[in-house]
């Protein structure tokens, strides 16, 4: 009678983990050996056993707990990415350089709107009597650009200027 | 891949696995959850060192049996690691000894009602690399060129282990069967 088989050769076979030269051996053997038969059958019943143990769950805390892990470390993406890197990134610098450009903006408007109501009189009237000067005039208003104009401001002592 | 996409990956693919691939190792839940959770901050902290040519797979098992064993090593577990070698020793040595009915009675606990928490109560016993690697073969079905990725040795060391893991769990088991 032959020896029997390894158990480790045995093992292996049941894994599927055995060479070919190796099954065929053991296939060869076990026609012959009731030992091993039983023995195999053992190692089979063994790894079902193993298998069909009860295991609990992935318990719902433990899944929300690795669940938020992975969102913790999520990059954000289109605005919610713009906005947290203009906000949270070094220095926050672009927050400071928005700040900034609008701060220039609001001096350059503000600048325009004061030179536009501060325009002085005179550069209005001189400009306009400089118009009134080079333009062709009518009959009727030759006669009266002969007047002299006079212009008040408000009752001055020299109060009167004339162009 | 960044790791947060990964990380999430990971939640839904293997977060079950993993839960029971640590029970399997540590028989308690609460102790389960504690190394899933270090296993996934560890694989969050080391993403950069991660080899994406490899399996995430391995890479994340690994981590995780190795989170397991520094669990042992600080939770006073040795103690439980110790009593398990000297079982392995004795039953590795008894167990050439085992005669062949012996099977046929193991065969016969195998089949009743009760099995299941013999089994149980034997795979508790095992040492740590031995539940480990039935876990690994049985239950997740790895093949063993990817548990040797996973645990760091030889494939020829995987195949002898998974052996004396079942010949302890074998002798384990006629050990319980012959109490009754």
């Amino acid at each position: 009678m032959k020896a029997c088989l390894e158990k480790e050769l045995l093992s292996a076979y049941i894994d599927r983990e055995a060479t070919p030269a190796e099954e065929r051996r053991v296939q060869l053997h076990l026609a012959d050996c009731e030992g091993c038969r039983r023995a195999l059958r053992l190692l089979g019943r063994l790894k079902v056993a193993v298998r069909s143990q009860p295991v609990p769950p992935l318990p719902a805390d433990l899944r929300a707990s690795l669940e938020g892990m992975a969102v913790s470390v999520r990059k954000p993406t289109g605005w919610r990415a713009f906005w947290e890197f203009a906000l949270v990134l070094p220095g926050r610098r672009m927050s400071y350089a928005a700040a900034a450009a609008l701060a220039g903006a609001l001096c350059v408007l503000a600048w325009r709107q004061r030179s536009a109501t501060v325009i002085p009189v005179e550069v209005i009237l001189a400009a306009h009597n400089q118009y009134a000067l080079t333009m062709p005039l009518a009959a009727r208003e030759k006669i009266m650009s002969d007047l002299p104009i006079q212009i008040s401001y408000g009752g001055g002592e020299e109060g009167e200027r004339v162009y | 891949m960044d790791t947060s996409s990964a990380l999430e990956r990971l939640v839904r693919d293997y977060g079950e696995r993993a839960f029971q691939f640590a029970y399997r190792l540590t028989g308690n839940i609460d102790q389960a959850k504690e190394v899933v959770q270090e296993t996934y901050y560890r694989v969050l902290k080391n993403w950069d060192k991660y080899d994406s040519s490899q399996p995430l797979e391995n890479w994340f098992f690994s981590i995780l049996r190795h989170v397991f064993l520094d669990c042992v090593r600080s939770c006073e577990h040795s103690r439980f690691l110790s009593l398990d070698a000297a079982t392995e020793e004795s039953e590795e040595s008894a167990l050439d000894a085992l005669a062949d009915d012996r099977d046929e009675r193991i065969l016969d606990a195998l089949e009743r009602q009760e099995s299941a928490q013999a089994v149980k109560r034997a795979l508790g016993r095992l040492t740590v690399e031995h539940r480990a690697v039935l876990t690994l073969c049985d239950l997740e079905s790895m093949p063993y060129d990817q548990i040797a990725a996973v645990i760091g040795c030889p494939i020829g060391t995987v195949r002898s282990r998974v052996n004396r893991a079942r010949s302890a769990l074998r002798a384990l088991l006629l050990r319980g069967a012959e109490v009754r």
